[in-house]
């Protein structure tokens, strides 16, 4: 700006001063020069009239001592007189355009410039009476000369010029630059500088609108992110192409178990070092989408990888973790329970079918037929009950059809139940009792009638001659709660956790006896769960069972 | 120039801990192979070995490149020296891995003598002992390296447990001998694991203190 100012002043003032130098210098030189020709015209009529009036020219030079060079030629060219030289050395002059004119005109000028045309020479010639010719020479700086000899100051002159300039330009630039620095950006409509600028400002408006819409509609959908981020439950890794961590929600963090805040441009296999997930990262980074299911601290994941592709590029790595834990378990549970399913039932079916190959093929004596019929009949009815079991379950499982909810009151149905078991325990000489003040459930009495059934049915079951099962019902703190007490031989405690699995039995010959399915404490705990009720197992062998179900 | 070296450096981490999973896989595939009797995973555990061979290679000529280009000095010559240890270790114990792989399909014809109990327990020391150091290493966690050094004492009372219990077995029946020196062979596999861990614990320590032994390197 400032240099650009200053060439500018620079360039005008020089100009000026080159300009008005040679017009001063050409003018004074004109009037100067016309002032001479005028002298030296006068000086010659002078001098003519002289030599006329002389009858000696001799004489006349002899005492002559003109300011200009005075030469008298004779008309043939030599020189008769010179004022400055010797005028036997001189050659002709005849050819002079000075002489040449005066001789056939009586007057002749001419002007002639010395080799370095700083000087110039003008000649007046007039022819006398006699026929010579006088000539006077006048030699002058020329305009250039006049002008070349006035350089030294116009230089100096130009360098002050060029100072000042300079001077000037950072004073007018500055002014010029203060009020543009000193605009309020932020409001450029509410400056008051040059009108010039007025177009810029109301531009610079406009663009910082849509900058701070833009700027809000960025920073609201930033926030959007990080809030889903956040939020999600699903852990979500941002990885770049050299897997390293670009960002790291809080869920992710949980999964991988990473205490703090995850260090910037830390490597994804310094929070999991699993070759699995590395393959499949690696192959994201190769452009492949990829999954693989990832067991971490008693829970499991399934791990996306998707590359995040930019202008057909791979520019990072998307990992996505969702907990898979339950339908993992629920999928292992039905493969399992699948697989007893089968067992349990082929077990029956291989008892039955073999008695009846025994009795078909004629085997077995007529009076053991009875007996195979009965050990068929047996099987035969264990194979219902543990259908019936089945079926109760998977309904449970589906929770369908269970109907609506109704006031069930727990003593007219415990009463029930034991009234149905009396004659059972009566035979097993085992004391059975139900104690306790009614209550009343939401709930289903089917169930509910099922869930007390198969835990009195396991107490009588588990229970030796002479021993008692206690039916218990009370009220405690809002919740109603129902124990089922026996004296039998009660549950090792490393089997406890597992009896309300499905097919569990603590002691598999035993339960071949007494012809249970496995599947009626599963029953319990599943009814239990549809009534939203609690079910506590407090056992020690040999000497008894207590079962509580906590509304 | 320094920022080519943190990529470098970078890159160094990376590839040892990708190295660091490809063992740690092996191992456990190693150890399912063992207790499940499945020739499929020993596969697996073998097939690992190569990669961590190669893995090895790359490694070392990545070490030897930064040494020789970069000339680095203190911390980060410490830390690529330790790798270069470190990765030595590791390659042995993928091969150990797949020894132990190798055995595992031996023995899978026939049933096992005695219920695998102790080696289990050893295996889940081994692996244990593996990432632990590495993840000492990630973490820079002085502490966790000199509880891997400790933890080795557990997996020797073990071997010395499992070799009493072979004894036994074939001082009772000689038929059991043949399964016997190999299950005896595995737990030395494991042993040799838990003493390469420990190695590895101590270069970790080396790269983060200095120390090695307890005697300053530098």
């Amino acid at each position: 700006m400032t240099r650009r100012i200053f060439r500018n002043i620079l360039l005008t003032a020089v100009l000026a001063l080159l300009l008005s130098s040679a017009l001063l210098v050409g003018t004074l030189y004109n009037v100067y020069e016309g002032r001479i020709s005028a002298e030296m015209r006068t000086e010659a009529e002078y001098i003519v009239r002289a030599l006329d009036m002389l009858p000696d020219d001799r004489t006349y030079f002899n005492e002559f001592a003109p300011d200009n060079r005075v030469t008298l030629i004779a008309p043939e060219g030599a020189v008769l007189y010179d004022s400055d030289a010797d005028e036997a050395r001189m050659d002709s002059h005849a050819q002079r355009p000075e002489v040449l004119a005066a001789l056939a005109k009586g007057i002749g000028e001419s002007t002639r410039y010395s080799d370095t045309l700083s000087e110039v020479t003008i000649y007046y010639a007039r022819r006398t009476a006699d026929g010579n010719v006088l000539r006077i020479a006048s030699t002058r700086s020329s305009a250039l000369g006049v002008f070349l000899s006035v350089a030294p100051q116009i230089i100096i002159m130009l360098l002050m010029v060029a100072a000042l300039s300079l001077l000037i330009a950072r004073y007018a630039s500055r002014q010029i630059v203060q009020p543009i620095n000193d605009l309020n950006l932020d409001e450029p409509l509410e400056n008051d500088v040059y009108d010039e600028l007025a177009p810029l400002l109301t531009r610079m408006d406009r663009q910082h609108g849509q900058i701070r819409q833009q700027m809000h509609d960025l920073a609201r959908a930033h926030a959007d992110l990080n809030a889903i981020m956040a939020n999600m439950r699903e852990g979500l890794i941002l990885l770049d192409k050299e897997s390293r961590i670009v960002s790291i929600n809080h869920s992710a963090q949980t999964i991988f178990g990473v205490k703090g805040a995850v260090a910037p441009d830390a490597d994804l296999l310094t929070i999991c070092r699993d070759a699995d997930l590395l393959e499949i990262v690696k192959a994201a980074q190769k452009g492949d989408s990829g999954d693989v299911v990832l067991p971490r601290d008693s829970r499991t994941y399934r791990l996306f990888a998707s590359p995040v592709l930019r202008e057909n590029k791979v520019r990072g790595v998307v990992l996505l973790a969702l907990d898979i834990s339950a339908r993992y378990a629920a999928e292992a549970s039905r493969r399992e329970f699948t697989a007893n399913v089968s067992h349990e039932l082929k077990t029956p079916l291989t008892s039955i079918s073999g008695y009846a190959e025994i009795i078909e093929s004629g085997i077995a004596k007529t009076e053991d037929v009875p007996a195979f019929a009965g050990k068929i009949r047996a099987e035969a009815k264990r194979l219902v009950a543990l259908v019936n079991d089945i079926l109760e379950l998977s309904q449970l499982d589906e929770k369908q059809g269970l109907g609506a909810k109704e006031h069930v009151a727990l003593l007219p149905l415990l009463e029930g139940l034991v009234e149905f078991f009396w004659p059972i325990a009566q035979e097993k000489g085992i004391d059975l009792q139900v104690e306790g003040h009614n209550a009343t459930v939401e709930g289903y009495p089917v169930l509910l009638r099922e869930l007390f059934h198969n835990l009195i049915d396991n107490a009588i079951k588990y229970t030796p001659a002479g021993g008692s099962v206690t039916v218990r019902l009370s009220q405690q703190e809002g919740h109603i709660r129902c124990t089922v007490q026996d004296t039998g031989i009660g549950i090792p405690q490393e089997h406890q956790a597992h009896v309300f699995e499905r097919f569990y039995r603590v002691d598999k010959s035993h339960s071949r006896q007494t012809g249970g399915t496995g599947l009626g404490l599963a029953i319990v705990k599943h009814v239990a769960e549809v009534h939203q009720a609690q079910v506590k197992l407090e056992s020690k062998p040999q000497e008894g069972t207590k079962v509580t179900v906590e509304f | 120039m320094r920022n080519r070296f943190d990529e470098q450096l970078h890159t160094l981490n990376h590839e040892l801990l990708e190295m660091g999973a490809l063992i740690e896989r092996a191992i456990r595939s190693a150890t399912d192979a063992l207790v499940k009797q499945d020739v499929e995973a020993a596969l697996h555990a073998i097939a690992a070995d190569k990669e961590v061979d190669q893995a090895e290679r790359d490694i070392e000529s990545l070490c030897l490149k930064l040494l020789l280009q970069q000339q680095p000095v203190a911390r980060d010559l410490r830390l690529i020296s330790s790798a270069l240890k470190m990765i030595t270790d590791m390659e042995r114990i993928g091969d150990q891995a797949s020894d132990i792989a190798e055995l595992v399909i031996y023995l899978s014809k026939e049933p096992y003598i005695k219920e695998l109990t102790h080696l289990p327990q050893m295996a889940e020391n081994a692996i244990r002992m593996v990432s632990s150091a590495l993840d000492a290493y990630v973490r820079k966690d002085v502490v966790l390296a000199q509880e891997v050094m400790r933890m080795d004492d557990a997996i020797d009372a073990l071997f010395v447990t499992v070799k009493d219990e072979l004894i036994a077995l074939i001082r009772h029946d000689a038929a059991a001998g043949s399964q016997a020196i190999d299950l005896m062979m595995i737990a030395k596999y494991y042993e040799r694991i838990g003493d390469h861990a420990q190695n590895i614990a101590e270069w970790v320590e080396y790269a983060l203190t200095g120390k090695h032994k307890g005697v300053f390197l530098t």
